[in-house]
């Protein structure tokens, strides 16, 4: 999960397929240009209706992100409680949980 | 401190048609998390999101549940988002 934001994925971490994915979802997310390699890629492994639930759960998740950096909205007490105790549990959560703004 | 009430289903003050949509959220997703509660001001438009990522994210979606999260938090991460 740490690996999610890097320009260069490790080796080893994520299949091609899971490598497709997050390289796609990071250029489309940063609104770069998709270039013929990271299409291919994704095409490679997906269905034209599997890149497309792709194209648009990367859209879902820009615009949730898009309403709690509008809204503001709470993190629920309860997913904290349980982070927190996945956290005592595992070890921190590899993704990175930034204070609101 | 979210800039919009956090609307809850108990609140006999609500439009039926916002109570119904959280209760379905409820059931559907074991309980309201705070976005739902955020989103019924706008029912409508809380209805159409849950739709599209019912069909494209989760239940229906034509992906393996590793892919879909693998998309959905690649842009979480890459945003920073804190929720």
């Amino acid at each position: 999960m740490r690996h999610l934001a890097d320009a260069d994925l490790p080796d080893g971490v994520y299949d091609a397929a899971e490598a497709a994915i997050v390289r796609y979802a990071q250029k489309s997310t940063r609104m770069e240009p998709i270039d013929d390699a990271t299409y291919d890629a994704l095409a490679q492994h997906f269905t034209r209706g599997q890149i497309i639930d792709i194209c648009m759960t990367v859209g879902l998740s820009n615009m949730v992100n898009r309403f709690h950096a509008t809204f503001l909205t709470d993190v629920d007490a309860e997913t904290i409680a349980e982070v927190e105790a996945g956290d005592a549990l595992a070890g921190s959560c590899p993704i990175p949980r930034p204070k609101p703004p | 401190m979210a800039r919009i009430p956090l609307l809850h289903e108990e609140d006999s003050d609500l439009p039926e048609e916002t109570r119904a949509y959280l209760r379905e959220v409820g059931q559907a997703r074991g309980r309201v998390v705070n976005i739902y509660r955020a989103m019924a001001n706008r029912t409508e438009a809380a209805r159409a999101f849950s739709g599209l990522a019912g069909t494209v994210y989760r239940g229906k979606t034509s992906l393996g549940p590793k892919h879909a999260e693998l998309a959905y938090l690649t842009a979480t991460v890459t945003n920073n988002c804190f929720y």
